[in-house]
């Protein structure tokens, strides 16, 4: 079981990579060995090709106890009233956590072709908005009235009501400078994609608050034998590139 | 081709695989679309690696897709190490 001084969530498989009718066995598989070795949870994430993060996260708590999906959020794809419905209903239906993992980006074809052409920084600071709203809702204390720049909301309710202890787990993504504004104002965890650590020993740009990174590991007990499971799964030869199970 | 104007996929895109020793790999990123860099060797190697991202402070690790659960028994080895250095 991992320390409970660190909190590891692993990732799910997309759906791109399976056979579409064994691909909910395998979320419920992955999910399992997760939650087995004390996972936090399991990140969903999303594009424009891939099935809807929602949806499978729901394969995962019905096959898991504890486990918590860490659900990849677009601003694009969705009002911040649906989120913060889709959160209190799975703490309504299953008493489950949910993680949110805030996303202003993703792929430039994905965003254009939703009609979304807004510039890098500006994403940011929609994404700062619509989670304001997303938390206001989710808090409660009263209904939610925003004339903002992206979204209006007059009176809005959030019900049922959410309990304390299934709050939602926050995270931003981004390297940015934007981005980790963005996770401070929200006070959200962090997360980037690391460097190598001896570049990475200071906090970026000296930025407070809760941070994690998103990266990959293929350890064993020695050098040799971490190198050839990692160059077996992931050769570097063209034919190894093309490799349809290569995900 | 998908692609991202994020400044994450900038800066790791244009990284170049660091020198020889180096538990850093960035192979599974650059070929198979994994979205993250990897950090390949032994639990000690590995492990030596993350306690410098926990010292920098980091507290939240996403890890990529698990092959077999095996995968996680042997991360957990390696958090040991980080977590007693």
């Amino acid at each position: 079981m991992f320390d409970p001084r660190i909190e590891v969530f692993s990732t799910c498989p997309p759906s791109s990579g399976d056979d579409p009718r064994a691909y909910a066995e395998h979320v419920v598989q992955v999910a399992r060995w997760s939650e087995r070795a004390g996972c936090k949870g399991i990140l969903v994430y999303s594009d424009n090709s891939l099935l809807d993060a929602w949806l499978v996260s729901q394969l995962i708590v019905e096959g898991t106890r504890t486990l918590c999906p860490l659900v990849a959020v677009q601003p694009v794809y969705m009002h911040p009233y649906t989120v913060a419905k889709m959160v209190t209903t799975y703490a309504s239906l299953y008493g489950r956590r949910i993680y949110l993992n805030m996303v202003a980006g993703g792929f430039k074809n994905d965003l254009e072709a939703l009609g979304d052409r807004t510039p890098h920084d500006r994403r940011y600071e929609r994404l700062v908005e619509y989670t304001s709203i997303i938390r206001q809702l989710l808090s409660g204390r009263k209904p939610v009235t925003l004339a903002g720049e992206y979204h209006q909301v007059d009176k809005l309710r959030l019900s049922p009501p959410i309990p304390p202890d299934l709050f939602p787990g926050l995270f931003v993504s981004g390297s940015s400078e934007a981005g980790r504004a963005a996770a401070r104002s929200l006070e959200a965890v962090a997360i980037e994609y690391p460097k190598p650590a001896q570049d990475a020993t200071e906090p970026s740009n000296g930025a407070g608050g809760a941070r994690g990174i998103r990266v990959g590991l293929i350890t064993q007990r020695s050098e040799d034998e971490a190198w050839k499971l990692a160059r077996d799964r992931f050769p570097e030869d063209r034919k190894g590139q093309l490799a349809p199970s290569s995900r | 081709m998908k692609v991202s104007d994020s400044v994450w996929h900038g800066q790791l895109s244009g990284m170049e695989q660091t020198a020889d020793g180096s538990p850093y790999w960035m192979v599974p990123f650059q070929n198979y679309k994994t979205m993250c860099p990897y950090l390949v060797g032994s639990h000690e190697r590995v492990g030596a690696e993350l306690a410098r991202y926990l010292s920098s402070g980091c507290r939240t690790f996403i890890l990529d897709v698990p092959r077999e659960p095996g995968d996680l028994e042997q991360t957990e080895a390696a958090f040991e190490r980080a977590l007693d250095q």
